[in-house]
């Protein structure tokens, strides 16, 4: 009964959530009048107020629901699909596949791209991203489907050789370094509502259609011929439910950069409140990885204002005592699986 | 026989001595430049290190923009033989090869062009010098505080000094005094003080300006305006900060200009939408050298604007 | 009930690397009989066994699932008419005993729909069966191999399937835990299940199966009565070692291994 308790109530308090989070920033707007400006009443108040509430803070929030939520739900899929309890979306290639196209749009096009849409760097970040994922899986072979750790390796040793051209392309072009830097941290400050609408037609999509296949994550867990015994057919499946994480993730990490933590935390912590069923974590991951990153977002912009942290300091800061604190489990015995 | 112990006593001995003999270069002095009698020129670097030159220099080679254009304007940019990749004016600096980027300079072919002196500022890395030091090359490192007096008593007189033309370096100044003092007189004539906006970088990259402890900042005041970042300490900034500050005016460096205009949320700011966004050129304000009086100049003029 | 679960017709088989040959085999297997695969060591009993659960497709031939060819049966059918135990289990992190079997479900149930009475119904009757309602929360990783191993059959008997495919499903359990399993499921194939499971120990073969296959270098040598296929002379030749065969008081043969001389 709990269970369900806990599905119910991610809706309003992700709305809560967002609400407090417009409620902050480095301008301290009042509450009252905030609430004001939302339902349309807002004469007599200043225009900036309004323009900063409408074009700043709620895209921004809401592409942190939108990017914290998808990358929950992928780190879901990923851990359930390759049965690895540390396993998060950025491992088949993903960030490292962006990282790499935001590194060469930013050296190539050094004049800040905030243009309609993704703008170059985004752009570039997401091409990046679907280029070397799809490479990862080809690199993989026919094993790709087969065995989860041939992924795994393939997306590891891809991984490595985004990095290693990372690092020559910022050795020639040291200038940029402190920008190449700051994007593959992970940030929020670019989000306007070209990219909310943007990612709401991607992660959406995507996230529903991994949510439908929440059972089938669950059969796929429990071995590809234990599938196949119960009328999966897994090698399909692991495709789709792979090509709809990739996907979903891609289009969170070109907005926001490689915002670390996410994935891997968020199924664990839901998991711990309410049970492993594949079908209700995919939505309630999601909820969770929206509140969370809200937050997150919230804390980057406000804890040192009119300056930011980027985003993805704060999420490893909350991260990493979180999962020391699972890893040891509830009498410091060590379990990672609830 | 084995033993333990005995193989790990060794391994300690030769760490030890393998880190004796990497450290010991630090104790022995490099013979330097020390006690020439009658040397001409002395004076002291920005690090207080005593620079002696016998006679003036004949060939230099700088290590930053700022001494670049100082030397050219003082009519030597003839004597000079090598300059850094950001040394971009005046247009003449062009046909001097480069030695390198500015925190990156190519020690070897330094070295290799025999300098009288090697000029840096700001930005110069320790590891440089040091290297530099060690081949025997003379190196002074200027930079001034950070206002009009830093630059004439940090950079323009030393660099004059050492190209022994005192002189060029008084006329230099006088002439950067007069700039000022004209474009003074303006501002007193200033009927408001705009609210203005000083945009170092914007976009995905985040929000930068020139706070409150900087000598732009410093420098939009003198010129009549008023820094709607003058709070803040440093440069960080927030887009609702900007917006919340509803500056009068906002100055952009030239290339980000027609990309301000149009991105989204920049371009509902009060000054895009009433025109008042003016191109300057950050050099000329950033850099401790001669243009620093025109760059003033240039921000009064655009402050001017919107009065 | 078809008559025939399993007919194989003229199948082989052969990897993709390596000179492996599979086949031709020909043969069916009746409902309500309990079939023992035994054979040495890659003689090609899990092949058997991945062929007619569909994991590997044949390269000639035809394989019919309860009357039709496999390829005319969706997937879903065919996890409705036949569970597969494989050899090497994974286990799932975080997931409950009873959840895991509740997955057995998931032929009937599909991916949206939630488990209704029946299903719980069913899964718990399992869950009773294999004496596993003192482990219902715990989570599988947990669990000791004997354990898991029971969970697994619950699950793959919650499939409700007609035909039941094991891979050596004594593996890693001792005397009483397997001898459990198998009287298990020589109740379920007398109830009209069709059973073939991998069993290594000819011994159990004799006990209780009704049927064997004796597998051996990809082919199926022979086929019949546990105590006509199962001959001393025959085994000594296949797996090379002497065998002696010596009666019980039911009458049951058992085959012992001379003690070392």
């Amino acid at each position: 009964m709990t269970e369900r308790k806990i599905s119910i109530a991610g809706i309003p308090v992700l709305a809560a959530v967002i609400l407090l989070a417009v409620s902050y920033g480095s301008v301290r707007i009042p509450l009252p009048d905030i609430i004001s400006i939302l339902i349309g009443h807002g004469e007599g108040l200043p225009e900036t107020w309004k323009l900063i509430l409408w074009k700043i803070r709620i895209p921004r929030t809401l592409a942190a629901a939108l990017v914290g939520g998808v990358l929950a739900t992928g780190g879901v899929s990923t851990q359930g699909l390759f049965r690895n309890p540390l396993s998060e979306p950025y491992l088949l290639g993903i960030s490292s596949g962006a990282a790499l196209g935001a590194t060469i749009a930013i050296v190539a096009a050094p004049s800040f791209g905030s243009g309609a849409g993704l703008g170059v760097i985004g752009t570039a970040a997401f091409l990046g991203a679907m280029i070397v994922t799809f490479t990862v899986f080809i690199a993989a072979g026919k094993g790709a489907f087969k065995l989860p750790s041939t992924l795994l390796l393939s997306g590891i040793a891809i991984a490595f050789l985004c990095q290693a051209v990372i690092w020559l392309i910022m050795t020639y072009n040291r200038d940029q370094v402190e920008r190449i830097t700051f994007w593959t941290l992970g940030s929020l400050s670019s989000a306007g509502w070209s990219k909310v609408i943007w990612l709401t037609a991607i992660t959406i999509p995507s996230t529903i259609v991994l949510a439908s296949m929440g059972r089938v994550i669950d059969v796929l867990s429990t071995g590809y011929d234990s599938a196949h015994g119960l009328g999966v057919r897994p090698q399909r499946s692991a495709a789709v439910i792979l090509a709809f994480t990739a996907l979903g993730t891609a289009a969170a990490v070109a907005v926001s950069g490689s915002i670390g933590f996410i994935g891997l935390m968020v199924p664990h912590a839901v998991r711990l409140l309410g049970g492993p069923s594949h079908r209700k974590l995919v939505i309630r991951s999601w909820f969770g990885g929206a509140i969370l990153l809200v937050l997150a977002d919230l804390t980057a912009r406000t804890i040192n204002p009119p300056g930011e942290i980027p985003v993805g300091i704060v999420t490893a800061l909350l991260g990493a005592p979180f999962l020391l604190i699972l890893a040891r489990g509830k009498k410091g015995e060590g379990r990672l699986d609830g | 026989m084995f033993s333990y112990r005995k193989s790990f006593s060794l391994l300690l001995v030769v760490f030890l001595l393998t880190t004796l003999i990497a450290v010991l270069p630090v104790f022995a002095r490099g013979s330097d430049d020390t006690g020439f009698q009658g040397a001409v020129i002395t004076l002291k670097d920005h690090f207080d290190r005593e620079i002696t030159l016998e006679s003036a220099a004949m060939t230099l080679v700088s290590l930053s923009p700022g001494i670049t254009e100082t030397v050219f304007a003082l009519g030597y940019g003839n004597r000079l033989l090598g300059r850094t990749d950001y040394c971009d004016y005046p247009p003449e600096a062009a046909s001097v090869p480069s030695v390198g980027s500015l925190t990156e300079p190519d020690i070897e072919t330094i070295v290799a062009m025999n300098p009288d002196i090697v000029i840096a500022s700001t930005h110069f890395p320790k590891e440089a010098m040091d290297r530099l030091v060690a081949a025997g090359e003379n190196v002074a490192v200027l930079m001034g505080q950070d206002s009009f007096q830093g630059a004439y008593d940090g950079v323009i007189r030393p660099v004059a000094l050492i190209l022994g033309d005192i002189d060029a370096g008084e006329v230099l100044i006088a002439s950067m005094e007069a700039t000022v003092d004209k474009a003074l007189a303006v501002v007193a004539g200033f009927s408001r003080t705009p609210s203005v906006y000083y945009v170092v970088g914007f976009g995905e990259g985040g929000d930068w300006t020139a706070g409150g402890d900087t000598f732009i900042s410093e420098m939009i005041d003198t010129a009549g305006g008023k820094n709607i970042a003058e709070d803040i300490s440093g440069w960080s900034f927030s887009l609702e900060a900007i917006v919340d500050g509803d500056p009068d005016l906002i100055l952009l460096p030239g290339w980000a200009e027609p990309i301000f205009k149009t991105a989204p949320v920049y371009s509902d700011l009060r000054a895009v939408k009433e025109g008042h966004t003016i191109a300057i050129d950050e050099n000329a304000i950033v850099r401790q050298g001669p243009r620093l009086a025109e760059g003033f100049a240039g921000l009064v003029e655009a402050i001017g604007s919107v009065n | 009930m078809v008559k025939n679960a399993v007919a194989l017709k003229q199948v082989t088989w052969r990897p993709l690397h390596g000179s492996f040959e599979f086949g031709p085999v020909s043969v069916v297997a009746e409902s309500g009989k309990f079939i023992a695969l035994v054979g040495p060591n890659g003689a090609g009993k899990s092949t058997l066994l991945n062929l007619v659960s569909g994991i590997l497709s044949s390269r000639e031939g035809e394989i019919e699932i309860s009357g039709k060819p496999m390829k005319e049966r969706s997937s879903r059918e065919r996890g409705r008419l036949m569970a597969f135990l494989s050899q090497d289990p994974e286990r799932p992190f975080g997931f409950p005993v009873s959840e895991y079997i509740g997955l057995g479900r998931f032929p009937h149930v599909g991916p949206f729909r939630n488990l209704g009475k029946k299903d719980r119904s069913i899964v718990d009757a399992e869950i009773n069966a294999w004496g596993l309602s003192s482990l219902r929360n715990r989570s599988v990783t947990g669990l000791s191999g004997g354990e898991f191993q029971r969970v697994r059959l619950a699950r793959a008997l919650a499939q409700e399937p007609r035909i039941l495919l094991l891979d050596e499903p004594g593996n890693h359990l001792d005397l009483s835990s397997r001898t459990g399993i198998l009287n298990r499921l020589k109740q379920e194939a007398q109830s009209g299940r069709c059973v073939i499971a991998v069993l290594h120990d000819v011994n159990d073969a004799l006990l209780y199966a009704d049927q064997v296959w004796l597998v051996a270098e990809g082919r199926l040598l022979h086929t019949g009565t546990p105590i006509d296929v199962l001959e001393p002379v025959r085994l000594a030749e296949i797996y090379g070692v002497e065998l002696v065969p010596f009666n019980s008081q039911d009458g049951l043969m058992m085959l012992g291994v001379p003690s070392c001389q």
